[in-house]
């Protein structure tokens, strides 16, 4: 009887702890942000969260925040959001690495390797894989969160 | 495609040449103006600067002689008399500031999150043998460093406060005094006013021979230099380092992806990618990867390529003239001296704001300007007098600089006035505004505002008032441990100052503290009563002559949490304890944490 308690109880333990975990951190992260990535994720109800897109281009939607082009960018598939991008543009909203410290490991921190350049490491990228999130940090002394990349692999690639 | 070039330059200039003619008053179109520049610009090179014209620059510096650097450090460190050991060497009779920098160049840190790095620190008494012939700091580096590079690492650090160390850092390499040379020279390019920005940056090289960063990679925003880096020759390694210092105060400042910043070459952030829609305004094909790097290029232009830049984008050349440069050019030798400065002649004695004829109003905009100062004071905080004063000066400051700044007619003085107060150089700051000097009005202020402030501090009723007149949000937030004390005394478990901060992760005390601050500033609002004003002096006065009593509290409270915690755990059975384990190990590394931190203040 334990064994099978057990077999059960072990996914149930991680699958709660996870969620209690991503709980934590999407707390830290704008309450937008948030209500995405623990809403329904159909194209309808994700565009109803925001005002008029500022620009569209095929199946991406652009937003405008506070003059900064584009502080949100949206992109959808099969009629679900596929991808997320989102720029924190008030610098004084932004959460410091240290708050993530509990989400960083050996192998999830690393520097940007930007495109073509010939100086890298702009950026300090958190990739969180189960909670499929990337969260890029300005590399300066207080390492403030900049942008943060929400990928929702559940939509089905269209082939 | 040159030739097309040349065709649309020729087409466009018969136009122009026939308006002018006519004097038609039609002026010409922002795209064919566009289209002109482009058509007559050469084709844009990698960087912003050749080799010529970063050899050639105005307001050229030599790198300083060891002599000259040994006299800049004589005179800004004077004070002798501290004695400290650093990583297992003795240091006697030297300046608290040099010993603070030198331990920093000693100080490992990580390279990812430059947080120290407890394992790998070097014993500087075991590697170098030091004591007891070597006590002083310029000895210290002489021995570690070499005499040329010893200084020079120093210069970096006590001037522009740019870690240099192959110490500093747990990824760096010895600099070659060559290279050290060009690092100074790229600092050296910017006014004097705008270094030191952030304390103990890095600034060095990467260990040699290391992989992993692609073969073309210079350097990155660190900042440390690869071998890439190194295989240049020295103007292409000053240009790179004053890159990446531009870069820096970019980032900083936040500007290099400000909406304005954005606007001038049409910037749009798609995802992680950038593209701009208006190809024409890039100082160097690198510019053109994003705003960052058109940033970072369009500084180097404006430092080493003056004239592209003001013919490829006037917009960006007054930009950066304005914030980065506080008016200084360089398009020839006059125009850089630091006599165009927007901090140069400050307002000093006569010109600057007379003496407040309203001393209530005066009061208002100190007590809520330097209101953590002034509740200190009003609580009797030993170094609180201290305090006040600098936090005077430093309001003096702003409102003296920020009066020029609106007087100018610039821009941009929103940026302008941010990266001053953000960087600025104190130091060139200070003997622009003469704040030493005796008799001077800024002076004069801090002395009436000091005294209006300590006379009213003196009178029992008006200490009540004066902490009343402070804005609520800022009582609180001084003075919310306080609180804490007291609802801690009363059996209320929450957390006074010593390990708040670790308390903040929790959710409860979170919760606790935002209600607490809620009911605090509530209460400011409808003015303090009597009671609470001598509540929070009692608990003040008896909280700084009790400390140990609190950690001995805090830690009875935290052992007792501990072992509730522990029997609640051991009570369960075999599947919840399953369940609860990660939870319980967590609190109970977590207090482990606190008691031991407790601990260690209590009996060590």
């Amino acid at each position: 009887m334990k064994t099978y308690l057990l077999m059960f109880s072990i996914p149930l333990i991680l699958s709660s702890a996870f969620a209690e975990e991503q709980k934590k951190l999407t707390n830290l992260l704008p309450k937008k942000v948030q209500e995405i990535i623990q809403s329904k994720k159909d194209k309808k109800s994700i565009l109803a969260l925001f005002k008029k897109p500022d620009l569209i281009e095929s199946n991406k939607y652009y937003f405008i925040v506070n003059n900064f082009k584009y502080g949100i960018n949206l992109e959808f598939k099969d009629g679900n959001l596929s991808k997320m991008n989102y720029t924190i543009v008030d610098k004084n909203k932004r959460p410091a690495l240290n708050l993530f410290d509990k989400f960083i490991t050996k192998e999830n921190l690393k520097l940007s390797n930007e495109e073509r350049s010939k100086f890298s490491g702009r950026y300090l990228e958190l990739n969180l894989k189960k909670e499929r999130l990337k969260l890029r940090f300005k590399n300066i002394n207080s390492k403030p969160l900049y942008d943060i990349t929400f990928s929702n692999t559940d939509v089905k690639e269209v082939k | 495609m040159k030739t097309i070039l040349f065709l649309i330059f020729v087409i466009l200039s018969t136009i122009v040449q026939a308006d002018n003619k006519c004097g038609s008053g039609i002026t010409i179109s922002k795209q064919s103006e566009d289209l002109l520049r482009l058509a007559k610009k050469v084709p844009l090179s990698q960087w912003s600067a050749s080799k010529k014209q970063i050899r050639n620059k105005k307001c050229d510096e030599q790198v300083p002689s060891t002599e000259e650097i040994n006299s800049y450090i004589d005179n800004k460190f004077r004070r002798n008399n501290h004695s400290e050991k650093i990583y297992g060497a003795d240091f006697e009779n030297e300046d608290p500031l040099l010993l603070a920098h030198f331990k920093e160049l000693m100080t490992k840190r990580t390279y990812l999150l430059e947080n120290k790095d407890p394992k790998n620190q070097v014993d500087l008494q075991d590697k170098f043998d030091l004591n007891p012939s070597c006590k002083k700091v310029k000895c210290a580096m002489d021995k570690i460093f070499g005499e040329e590079l010893g200084n020079k690492i120093l210069l970096l650090k006590t001037k522009y406060d740019l870690n240099s160390s192959e110490y500093g850092n747990g990824a760096s390499s010895r600099l070659k005094v060559s290279e050290i040379n060009n690092l100074i020279k790229s600092a050296q390019s910017f006014p004097e006013t705008t270094f030191p920005i952030e304390k103990n940056k890095a600034f060095f090289k990467f260990k040699r021979k290391a992989r992993g960063f692609g073969p073309g990679v210079l350097a990155n925003a660190v900042i440390s230099f690869f071998d890439t880096w190194s295989g240049y020759g020295p103007e292409i390694r000053e240009y790179a380092s004053f890159h990446e210092l531009s870069h820096y105060i970019g980032g900083q400042l936040d500007i290099d992806d400000s909406p304005e910043w954005l606007n001038f070459s049409g910037w749009e952030k798609k995802g992680e990618k950038w593209e701009a829609t208006k190809d024409s305004t890039f100082s160097s094909k690198y510019g053109m990867t994003n705003p960052h790097e058109d940033f970072a290029e369009s500084v180097s232009a404006y430092r080493y390529n003056p004239e592209s830049l003001k013919e490829v984008s006037p917009d960006k050349y007054r930009f950066i003239k304005e914030i980065v440069f506080h008016g200084l050019e360089y398009t020839d030798d006059n125009k850089c001296s630091m006599d165009n400065s927007y901090l140069n002649n400050l307002p000093t004695a006569e010109s600057s704001p007379t003496v407040p004829e309203d001393k209530n109003k005066e009061l208002l905009s100190v007590v809520n300007g330097c209101a953590d100062e002034v509740v200190s004071l009003i609580i009797n905080n030993p170094n609180s007098k201290g305090t006040l004063d600098q936090c005077l000066i430093t309001s003096d400051k702003k409102l003296v600089i920020n009066q020029k700044i609106d007087n100018m007619n610039l821009k941009y003085p929103k940026y302008v006035k941010m990266g001053i107060q953000q960087f600025g150089n104190n130091e060139f700051i200070d003997l622009n505004l003469d704040i030493n000097q005796k008799n001077d009005t800024n002076q004069y202020r801090r002395y009436i505002r000091r005294e209006v402030v300590n006379k009213m501090i003196e009178e029992k009723n008006d200490k009540k008032s004066l902490l009343r007149s402070i804005k609520p949000s800022k009582v609180c937030g001084y003075i919310w441990d306080y609180f804490y004390y007291d609802i801690f005394k009363k059996g209320i478990k929450t957390f006074s100052s010593p390990i708040s901060k670790a308390f903040s992760q929790d959710k409860e005390s979170n919760k606790f503290i935002e209600e607490s601050k809620k009911a605090c500033i509530a209460k400011g609002k409808e003015g303090m009563s009597d009671e609470d004003v001598k509540s929070i002096f009692s608990h003040v006065s008896s909280l700084s002559k009790n400390q140990e009593t609190i950690t001995r509290e805090l830690l009875k409270i935290y052992q007792s949490r501990y072992k509730t915690a522990e029997e609640e755990y051991n009570k369960l059975d075999f599947v919840d304890k399953l369940t609860h384990y990660p939870s319980w190990n967590q609190k109970k590394t977590y207090l482990n944490g606190l008691i031991n931190k407790l601990k260690d203040k209590l009996y060590n």
